[in-house]
C-alpha cells in the first residue's frame, strides 16, 4: 500500500513536471515595467533600409498604450525615437450587431481589452518618423526603455522593409479562379481596433449610410478624429466564400483634409500585401463617397483571398506628409525661438515708432528668415506636388512667407508687425497640427471579385428628404430624456451641461450616455430603481424648478455656490444619513466636502475637484538658467529675471490665486466661526497685498491667452488648473517635451515646512429634500459616487471627447486609474495632498464680488491696499450680518 | 325684414365690447395683476423662495430707500442711462428720420431697413464683445495699440471707468427700433402745403420749419415714441449684463433691473427684489404720466 | 419789384445751401450708416470665412476662402435645424393670435366709450411699462402647477395641477389670449387705428342690419390691413428675438435665441472631439448669429415698403 502511494506521487509529480514548459512557454519574453530597461543586439545583414521589428505584449494596466524610447546605436551613428506598442481592442457586445437600449437604440459598447502578442515593425529615427533607416552592414544595439506602462518583450529585429509591388505581387498570385459573391462587411463591426477611443457611433444627415432607421439610433459609422493619429488602426474579420481576386471598394467620408487627402495602409492578415497599398489616398469630400484604391489608370488594386476568414486592417499611414509636418515640427519650433530673441529686445508691445535695429541687434535675424522663406517655399512645393485635390493647406505658408519676404525688406517693420508674426507661428503650427491629423470616417467595405461589376450607391435627393422629414417628425415624439423602468420606482437626475472653463468639466449629451449605458447595467439591475436622465443648465433653472417643486430627484455637476445656498435653506439633503456614508467618504479627501459642510451635516457629494498646478518651459529655463521656483520669493525673483528677456509670466487674477496666497499666509476668508469676514486680519491684508503686487508691480498680464503664449514661449511660466495639462498635450504637439507640470510655490512656515496649500472648486452631486425616494437617491449617489463607477465614466468621457477632456475626479482611487502617467501622477498627487477648501456660507456670492471689486480697485485705479481690503472686508460683515438675520448657517 | 338688433340698454351697447375684451381681462388679470399684486404682497416680507415667505411689515422699504447703497447706484445708473439713451436716442431716430426722409425712395428704404436692423438684431450684441474685449486681442484696443494711441491693453468692460459708455454705445444702437420707423413715416406723410405756407410766411432757414411746421404734426408719434423709449430705457438690463458681467465692477453698469433679478436670484431675496419691482414700476409710471401730459399740452398749441 | 428781387436772391442763396446741407447729410448717414452696420458686417464676413482665414491678416471683410461649413456645424451638431423651426412655428403662430386677438381688445377700447374705457386704456399701458422679469417668477410657478381656481384637479382629481410648461399649447393659449410679448403695445396700435375711423362707416353698417359682432368682422376687419400687418411684423420680430419668456416656459424645446445664448459651451463641447482651434468657435458663433437675424431681415426687406406704409395709414400718425 505504501509504495503505491509513493509511486502515485512520483508519478503526479512527474505529470506536472510536463506542464511546466507550458506554463514557462507562456511566460514568453521579457516584462518589462515603467522605467525599466532592457538591451539587444540586432544585424543588419546588408547595408539598405530598416525599420525595427518588435515583438511584444502590452500588460494590463491603463489604458494609454505602452509607451518605449528606443535607441539604436552603432557603427559611428545613433537613432532614437519614442514608439508606441498598441493594445489590442474589441467590443464587448453580446448581441450580433450592439446592444440596444429600451427604445431600441444602439448604445456603444464597452472596450475590451485583448491581451495578446502582436509584432510592431517602425521607424527609429526621430527626425524621419516612421520610414526606415539606411544602416550599413553590422552589428546595432537597441536600447529600449519602458516610458509609461508595462510591457512583455519577446525579440527585436532589423527587418529589411522591402516589399513585393503590385506587379511582382500579381505574378506571384497567378492564375485566379472567378468567385460570383462579393464581401460585404460593415466598418462599425469591428474585430479589433488599437485604441480604446475608436469607437462607433451614428450619422443620421444622410438615409444612404447604411443602416439608417428614422425612428431609432443605430450606430452606423466608425472613425472621424477618433481614427486619425499615426499608428492606430481598425481590424475587421472577412470571410471569402472563394478563392479569388478581389478589389477593395470603402465607403468613407473625410472632411479633414482637402488638398493632401488623408493616408491609410491596407494589411491583409497583418502583412502589406504590396508596396501600393502603403499608402492610400483617401481624397476630401463633403458626403459619403466610394474608394476604390486603383493605379494611374483606374484599374483597381487587387488582391487575393484564399477561401476562409482573414483579417483586413487599415491603418493610419502619415507616410505621404510625415516629412513635411516633421520639417514644420522643427520650423514652428525655431521661429519661436526667433520670436522670444526678438521680443527680448523689443518687449511683446513693441514702441511703433521706434526703431530697433533688429538686423543688427539679431545678427541671425535675417539669415534665419530667408532660410525659413526657402523652407516654407520648399515643404509647400512638396505638399502642393503630393496633392491629389485643390487644398488650403499650402495657403498658410505661403502667407507667412510673404509676411518674412516683407519682413527680410524692412527689418524696421517687424516691430510694428511682431504681432502678424506671432499670429503666423501659431497659424503655421495649427496647420501642421491639421496635417498630422488624418481623419476618416467609415461606413462599410465592399470586396469585389475581379469580374464582377460593383454597383454603386447612388443617394437620392428624394428619398434622403423623405428620410430626414421622417425623422424630424420622429423627433417630436421621442422623448429628451432617456429612462429605463424599476420595478421599485423611479428617480429624476438631472445632469448639469456644465462650462468648461469655470469648473473644468465639460459635461453635455455623450456623457449622458454614458451614465445612462453605466446605470442600466450596474444600478437599475442591482437595485430596480428606473433613472429618468435629463440634460439642463443649472443655476436659474434647477433653483427655479425646485421652488415650483419641480425639481428633479438628484442633480449632477453643480457648483459650490448653487449648493451652498440650497443647502442653508433646507432644500437640499444631509448626505450623512446614506447608508455605508463612511465608507464612501474614505475613496474621497476631505478637502472635497469642505464646500459642503454646514453644522453637522454634508450636503453634496463631489464629483470633480479642479486645483491648479504651475506649468513652466525647461528649454527656456534651461537656456536662461533658471529653475522652477518653489516659493513665492522666487517665483517673484523669476518674473523679474524672465522680465528682463521680455518674457511674461502668467497667475489668474481671479479668487482661488487670492486664496492660494490666504491659505498659505494662515488666514481665511472667514472667521472661524464662520459669523464675520476674516480679511482684516494681518495675514489677509498681506496675501492681498502680494496677489495685487503681481499686478501693479510685477507686471504680470491681466487677460491672456496662455495656451498660444505658452507655445510660442513668451510665457515660459504660469499658474494654471490643472486640466491645462490635457490642452497642452493635444493641442501643442510641437513642444512636447519642453515642459512640465509642477506643484505651485508655496510659503515656508515656521516649523520648516513648505507649504503649498491652495483652495479647490468642486462640483458635487445633491439630492432635493423633498423628494418622494430618499432611499432610491441615496443608492443613487453611493453608486454613482464609488469608484467602480467613476473610472469607467472618466475613462469613457475621456474616449469619447478627446484628451484635452480628461475627467478630473475627485475620487482618489478612480484618479489613479485615469491615464495620467506615474510622473504625471505624482505630481498631481503631491499637490492634491496640500488642497483644501475654502466653506461656504450664504455670504459667498457676496464676497467674491467684494475681492473682485477690491483687486480692481487697487489694480486699475490703484488705490491704497490697505484702505480697499478693510473697505471692503467691513462691506462683507454687513452683508453677513444681514444674511443672518434671514437665515442661520 | 331685416331684423334690428337692439342697440339700446347696456347689454346692447357695451355687451358685444365686454365680450370681445372679456378674453383679454381675464387674463390680464392673472398675467399682469396677479403677479402685480404678487410683488406688491411679497415687499413686506422676506421669501428665499424655499420656505415660507415672513412678514417683516415696511423694513424692506426703510432698508431700501434709505440704507442701500447700491439701490441709489442702480437707480442713478438708470436714470444716466433712461436720460442718455432715452431722449438722446429719442432725439438721434427723428433727426436720422428726419435726413432720411429727404433722400430719395430706393435710399431710403435701404437706410431704413439699415438702421432698424440692430434692433431687429436682438440678442446678437456678441460682436460687441470682441470689441471690446480686454486683452490685446479686442479689436478696439489692437487698433488702439497698432496706432500707437495706447501701450497696453484698456479693460472696456470690467474697468468702472470705461464700462458704462461702452454700455451707452451698446444700447444707442440698438435703441433705433419701432419708434424710429413710426418717424419715418410719419415724416413721409407730412403736409407738403405747409412747409409752402411756412415759406412764404417768411421762414427762414431749417430750425424755424422743424420747430414750428415738422414737430407739432408728428406729436402722435412722439406720443408713442416716448412710451416705447420709457418702458425699454427703464428695462436696460441684459445688454450690461452680458457685456459688462453681472454684477458689473463696483455696480458700475447696474441697473434697477438688475438690482432686482440680482436680489432675487443670486441672493434669495425674494421679499426685497419685490420691493425694488414696486419702486421701478411707480417711477415707470410717473415718467410716463407725466410726458404724458406734457405731449398732450402740446399738441394742444 | 423789390418782392421779386428778393425772392430771386433767396432761392439762390436757399438752394445752394440746400446743396452744401444735403451732402452734408449725405455724409452723416453714410458714417452713421457705416457705425450701425458694422457689427453686422463683421459678423457676416465671420460666417462665411473658414477658420484659417482669421489668422490671415491681410484680410479684412472678404475672406480668401469661402465656405458654408459653419453653418453646417450648426446643423450637424447643434442641432440648428431643429431650433429653427420651434422659432418659425412659435413666432408665425404667436404673432397671428396676438394680431387677431388685439384687433379684437383695441377696437373694443377705441370705439366704446363706456365707462371703464379709460382706464382700461390706462391698464394697456401699464402692461407696455411692466418688465417681463417681474411678472416671470409668478408665470412660470403658476403654469408649472396650473389650476384653474380648483377646475382641473377637479377633473383630474389628480392632487396637483398640471403641468403646463414646456409645450407649445402653452405660448399658443397665452398669446391667444391677450397675453402675449408686448401685446399690450400691439393693443395700442389697433385702438389707435380703430379711433381714427369716422363713425359713419359703423352707423352704415348699424343701418344695414350688422349686429357688432357682423360690423366687426364685415367691416372692420377688412379695413384693418394696415395696422394688422405692422403688429403681425412687430410680434414676428419681438417673438423671434425674445429669450426671456421662452427661457421661462421651455426648458426642452430650444428656440434660437435660447440656443444663442449657450452656444459657446455647446462649442467648447463639440470641438474637444475635433482640432480645437479658439477660432473655429468665433465663425461657427457668428454664423449662428447670422442665422438668428437673417429670416427676420428677409421678412422685414420683402415686406418694408408695405410696412412703411401701413404705418403712414394706420393712424399712428396723424
Amino acid at each position: 500500500m505504501k509504495r503505491f502511494i509513493i509511486f502515485l506521487l512520483t508519478a503526479l509529480l512527474l505529470l506536472s513536471t510536463a506542464y511546466i514548459p507550458a506554463f514557462a512557454a507562456e511566460e514568453r519574453g521579457i516584462l518589462l515595467g515603467e522605467g525599466q530597461s532592457h538591451t539587444y543586439i540586432v544585424t543588419a545583414e546588408t547595408d539598405g533600409e530598416y525599420k525595427l521589428s518588435i515583438e511584444y505584449m502590452a500588460m494590463p494596466g491603463r489604458q494609454i498604450s505602452p509607451q518605449v524610447d528606443v535607441t539604436v546605436s552603432g557603427n559611428g551613428e545613433s537613432f532614437s525615437r519614442r514608439i508606441e506598442l498598441t493594445r489590442f481592442w474589441k467590443d464587448g457586445t453580446t448581441a450580433d450587431r450592439f446592444d440596444t437600449d429600451v427604445k431600441n437604440n444602439e448604445i456603444v459598447p464597452d472596450q475590451v481589452e485583448q491581451t495578446l502578442w502582436q509584432t510592431m515593425s517602425v521607424g527609429f529615427n526621430k527626425t524621419t518618423g516612421g520610414a526606415a533607416v539606411a544602416l550599413k552592414k553590422g552589428e546595432y544595439r537597441v536600447d529600449i526603455t519602458v516610458a509609461a506602462e508595462s510591457v512583455r518583450i519577446d525579440g527585436v529585429s532589423l527587418a529589411a522593409t522591402s516589399v513585393l509591388s503590385y506587379k511582382e505581387y500579381l505574378k506571384g498570385v497567378g492564375d485566379s479562379s472567378s468567385a460570383a459573391t462579393e464581401i460585404f462587411t460593415e466598418a462599425e463591426l469591428t474585430s479589433g481596433k488599437s485604441h480604446s477611443s475608436i469607437i462607433p457611433t451614428y450619422d443620421r444627415s444622410n438615409y444612404s449610410v447604411s443602416p439608417n432607421f428614422y425612428d431609432r439610433i443605430s450606430l452606423n459609422i466608425i472613425g472621424g478624429t477618433c481614427f486619425s493619429e499615426d499608428g492606430q488602426w481598425i481590424e475587421w474579420e472577412i470571410e471569402a466564400p472563394e478563392s479569388a481576386l478581389y478589389s477593395l471598394s470603402f465607403r468613407y467620408y473625410q472632411n479633414g483634409i482637402r488638398g493632401l487627402g488623408v493616408g491609410r495602409s491596407i494589411l491583409v492578415d497583418g502583412q502589406l500585401p504590396y508596396a501600393e497599398l502603403g499608402s492610400v489616398l483617401f481624397p476630401y469630400c463633403q458626403n459619403f463617397k466610394d474608394l476604390t484604391p486603383s493605379d494611374d489608370e483606374g484599374n483597381p488594386y487587387l488582391i487575393y483571398l484564399e477561401k476562409g476568414v482573414h483579417t483586413l486592417r487599415l491603418q493610419v499611414s502619415v507616410t505621404h506628409i510625415e516629412a513635411e509636418t516633421l520639417k514644420l515640427e522643427g520650423l514652428v519650433q525655431e521661429c519661436n525661438k526667433m520670436y522670444r530673441e526678438i521680443v527680448e529686445v523689443t518687449g511683446t508691445a513693441p514702441d511703433v515708432y521706434r526703431d530697433y535695429y533688429l538686423d543688427t541687434e539679431i545678427p541671425g535675424l535675417i539669415p534665419f528668415f530667408e532660410d525659413a522663406v526657402t523652407r516654407l517655399t520648399d515643404i509647400a512645393k512638396a505638399i502642393d506636388e503630393n496633392a491629389i485635390d485643390d487644398g488650403s493647406e499650402t495657403s498658410v505658408l505661403y502667407e507667412m512667407v510673404r509676411v518674412l519676404e516683407k519682413f527680410i525688406k524692412r527689418p524696421d517693420k517687424i516691430a510694428e508687425a511682431l504681432n502678424d508674426y506671432k499670429t503666423q507661428i501659431d497659424s503655421l503650427a495649427s496647420t501642421m497640427l491639421t496635417l498630422k491629423s488624418q481623419p476618416l470616417v467609415l461606413d462599410y467595405i465592399t470586396l469585389t471579385p475581379e469580374n464582377l461589376q460593383r454597383e454603386g450607391t447612388a443617394s437620392n435627393f428624394f428619398t434622403n428628404l423623405i428620410f430626414r422629414l421622417k425623422l424630424f417628425l420622429h423627433s417630436f415624439v421621442s422623448d429628451y430624456g432617456t429612462y429605463t423602468k424599476g420595478s421599485k420606482g423611479q428617480i429624476d437626475v438631472w445632469v448639469n451641461s456644465g462650462d468648461l472653463l469655470s469648473s473644468g468639466t465639460a459635461s453635455g449629451r455623450d456623457q449622458m450616455q454614458i451614465i445612462r449605458r453605466l446605470s442600466d447595467s450596474g444600478f437599475t439591475t442591482n437595485t430596480g430603481v428606473g433613472i429618468k436622465l435629463s440634460l439642463v443648465s443649472a443655476g436659474e433653472s434647477l433653483i427655479k424648478a425646485i421652488l415650483a417643486d419641480r425639481g428633479p430627484d438628484v442633480a449632477l455637476f453643480v457648483d459650490e455656490t448653487t449648493i451652498a445656498n440650497l443647502a442653508i435653506r433646507g432644500a437640499i439633503a444631509d448626505m450623512t444619513g446614506m447608508e455605508g456614508y463612511k465608507d464612501a467618504r474614505s475613496e474621497y479627501p476631505d478637502s472635497a466636502f469642505i464646500a459642503y459642510t454646514f453644522g453637522k451635516g454634508v450636503y453634496a457629494w463631489p464629483i470633480t475637484q479642479n486645483y491648479s498646478m504651475m506649468f513652466y518651459r525647461t528649454d527656456i529655463f534651461g537656456e536662461l538658467g533658471l529653475s522652477a521656483p518653489n516659493t513665492w520669493d522666487e517665483f517673484n525673483r523669476t518674473i523679474q529675471k524672465l522680465a528682463q528677456h521680455n518674457l511674461q509670466v502668467g497667475v489668474g487674477a481671479g479668487q482661488d490665486t487670492f486664496e492660494m496666497f490666504l491659505l498659505q499666509a494662515g488666514g481665511n476668508i472667514y472667521t472661524d466661526d464662520l459669523k464675520g469676514s476674516g480679511l482684516k486680519e494681518p495675514q489677509a491684508v498681506e496675501a492681498f497685498t502680494r496677489w495685487t503686487n503681481l499686478f501693479i508691480k510685477q507686471g504680470i498680464p491681466l487677460a491672456y491667452d496662455f495656451l498660444n503664449r505658452f507655445r510660442t514661449g513668451e510665457m515660459p511660466l504660469a499658474i494654471s488648473g490643472y486640466t491645462t495639462y490635457n490642452q497642452l498635450v493635444a493641442l501643442a504637439p510641437e513642444i512636447t517635451g519642453q515642459w512640465e507640470m509642477v506643484p505651485i510655490p508655496g510659503t515656508y512656515d515656521e516649523q520648516g515646512n513648505l507649504n503649498r496649500t491652495q483652495s479647490s472648486n468642486v462640483t458635487g452631486a445633491i439630492i432635493v429634500s423633498d423628494t418622494d425616494n430618499l432611499e432610491g437617491s441615496y443608492e443613487f449617489i453611493k453608486w454613482w459616487a464609488s469608484s467602480e463607477v467613476q473610472t469607467p465614466f472618466g475613462i469613457q468621457s475621456e474616449a469619447i471627447l478627446g484628451k484635452a477632456a480628461r475627467y478630473n475626479t475627485a475620487n482618489t482611487v478612480a484618479f489613479s486609474k485615469m491615464n495620467w502617467t506615474t510622473e504625471e501622477s505624482h505630481q498631481l498627487l503631491t499637490q492634491w495632498a496640500s488642497v483644501t477648501d475654502i466653506p461656504q456660507t450664504g455670504a459667498s456670492y457676496y464676497v467674491a464680488r467684494c475681492i473682485t471689486n477690491a483687486y480692481r480697485r487697487a489694480v486699475y485705479d490703484y488705490e491704497n491696499v490697505r484702505d480697499v481690503i478693510y473697505r471692503y472686508s467691513d462691506d462683507i460683515d454687513r452683508e453677513i450680518k444681514r444674511k443672518l438675520e434671514q437665515i442661520q448657517w | 325684414m331685416n331684423k334690428r338688433k337692439s342697440t339700446s340698454g347696456f347689454w346692447g351697447r357695451y355687451g358685444a365690447s365686454y365680450f370681445l375684451l372679456g378674453w383679454w381681462l381675464i387674463l390680464f388679470l392673472v398675467f399682469t395683476v396677479i403677479p402685480i399684486i404678487a410683488a406688491v404682497i411679497l415687499s413686506f416680507t422676506n421669501f428665499d423662495m424655499v420656505n415660507m415667505p415672513k412678514f417683516v411689515g415696511i423694513s424692506n422699504y426703510v432698508t431700501l430707500l434709505l440704507d442701500d447703497e447700491i439701490f441709489i447706484k442702480s437707480l442713478s445708473n438708470t436714470l444716466f442711462y433712461a436720460v442718455v439713451t432715452g431722449p438722446l436716442g429719442y432725439i438721434m431716430s427723428f433727426v436720422v428720420a428726419w435726413m432720411i426722409s429727404e433722400t430719395g425712395r430706393t435710399v431710403r428704404s435701404v437706410l431704413t431697413l439699415i438702421f432698424y436692423a440692430p434692433s431687429l438684431a436682438g440678442n446678437v450684441y456678441m460682436i460687441w464683445m470682441y470689441i471690446f474685449s480686454g486683452d490685446s486681442y479686442g479689436i478696439l484696443n489692437s487698433v488702439l495699440m497698432r496706432l500707437g494711441l495706447i501701450t497696453a491693453p484698456l479693460q472696456w468692460l470690467t474697468d468702472p471707468a470705461y464700462n458704462s459708455y461702452v454700455v451707452i454705445i451698446v444700447v444707442l444702437w440698438m435703441s433705433m427700433g419701432a419708434g424710429f420707423l413710426s418717424f419715418v413715416a410719419g415724416f413721409q406723410q407730412l403736409n407738403k402745403e405747409l412747409f409752402e405756407a411756412g415759406a412764404i410766411d417768411g421762414i427762414r432757414n431749417r430750425w424755424q420749419e422743424l420747430w414750428h411746421i415738422t414737430l407739432p404734426q408728428m406729436v402722435p408719434q412722439l406720443l408713442i415714441g416716448a412710451v416705447l423709449t420709457i418702458s425699454s430705457s427703464f428695462a436696460i438690463g441684459a445688454q450690461n449684463a452680458q457685456l459688462t458681467g453681472n454684477p458689473s465692477t463696483d455696480y458700475s453698469t447696474h441697473t434697477l433691473l438688475l438690482h432686482m433679478s440680482d436680489y432675487g436670484y443670486a441672493r434669495f431675496e425674494m421679499g426685497y427684489a419685490s420691493t425694488i419691482a414696486v419702486v421701478l414700476f411707480a417711477i415707470m409710471v410717473t415718467t410716463w404720466a407725466v410726458i404724458n401730459r406734457a405731449l398732450r399740452s402740446m399738441s394742444n398749441d | 419789384m423789390q418782392n421779386i428781387k428778393k425772392r430771386g436772391e433767396m432761392s439762390l442763396l436757399y438752394y445752394g445751401g440746400k446743396m452744401v446741407w444735403s451732402v452734408l447729410r449725405f455724409i452723416f448717414l453714410v458714417e452713421m450708416a457705416f457705425i450701425v452696420l458694422y457689427p453686422f458686417i463683421y459678423m457676416l464676413s465671420m460666417a462665411i470665412r473658414a477658420p484659417e482665414d482669421m489668422y490671415d491678416m491681410s484680410i479684412v471683410w472678404v475672406p480668401k476662402h469661402f465656405t458654408f461649413d459653419n453653418f453646417k456645424t450648426l446643423f450637424e451638431h447643434l442641432n440648428y435645424e431643429s431650433a429653427l423651426f420651434n422659432t418659425a412655428i412659435i413666432s408665425v403662430g404667436c404673432s397671428l393670435l396676438q394680431m387677431v386677438v388685439c384687433a379684437m381688445a383695441g377696437y373694443s377700447i377705441g370705439r366704446f366709450k363706456s365707462k371703464g374705457s379709460g382706464l382700461l386704456f390706462g391698464l394697456v399701458i401699464l402692461t407696455i411699462l411692466i418688465p417681463p422679469q417681474l411678472t416671470n417668477l409668478p408665470n412660470y410657478i403658476l403654469l408649472s402647477d396650473f389650476d384653474f381656481f380648483g377646475i382641473i384637479t377637479a377633473i383630474t382629481g389628480s392632487g396637483t395641477g398640471i403641468n403646463l410648461l414646456d409645450q407649445y399649447p402653452t405660448i399658443y393659449l397665452v398669446a391667444a389670449l391677450g397675453q402675449g410679448i408686448r401685446s399690450g403695445m400691439a393693443i395700442l396700435i389697433f385702438t389707435q387705428y380703430f379711433k381714427g375711423i369716422p363713425d359713419e362707416l359703423e352707423q352704415a353698417a348699424m343701418i344695414d342690419g350688422c349686429g357688432y359682432f357682423k360690423t366687426y368682422t364685415r367691416i372692420m376687419v377688412p379695413n384693418a390691413g394696415a395696422p394688422s400687418l405692422i403688429v403681425f411684423i412687430l410680434s414676428m420680430v419681438w417673438y423671434w428675438c425674445d429669450y426671456y419668456t421662452m427661457v421661462t416656459y421651455f426648458t426642452n424645446i430650444r428656440t434660437l435665441s435660447v440656443n444663442l445664448s449657450g452656444i459657446k459651451t455647446a462649442l467648447q463641447t463639440v470641438f474637444q472631439t475635433e482640432a480645437y482651434s479658439p477660432y473655429k468657435i468665433v465663425t461657427v458663433e457668428q454664423a449662428a448669429c447670422v442665422l438668428c437675424i437673417l429670416p427676420i431681415l428677409i421678412l422685414f426687406l420683402s415686406l418694408q415698403k408695405k410696412f412703411v406704409n401701413s404705418i403712414i395709414n394706420s393712424g399712428l400718425v396723424g
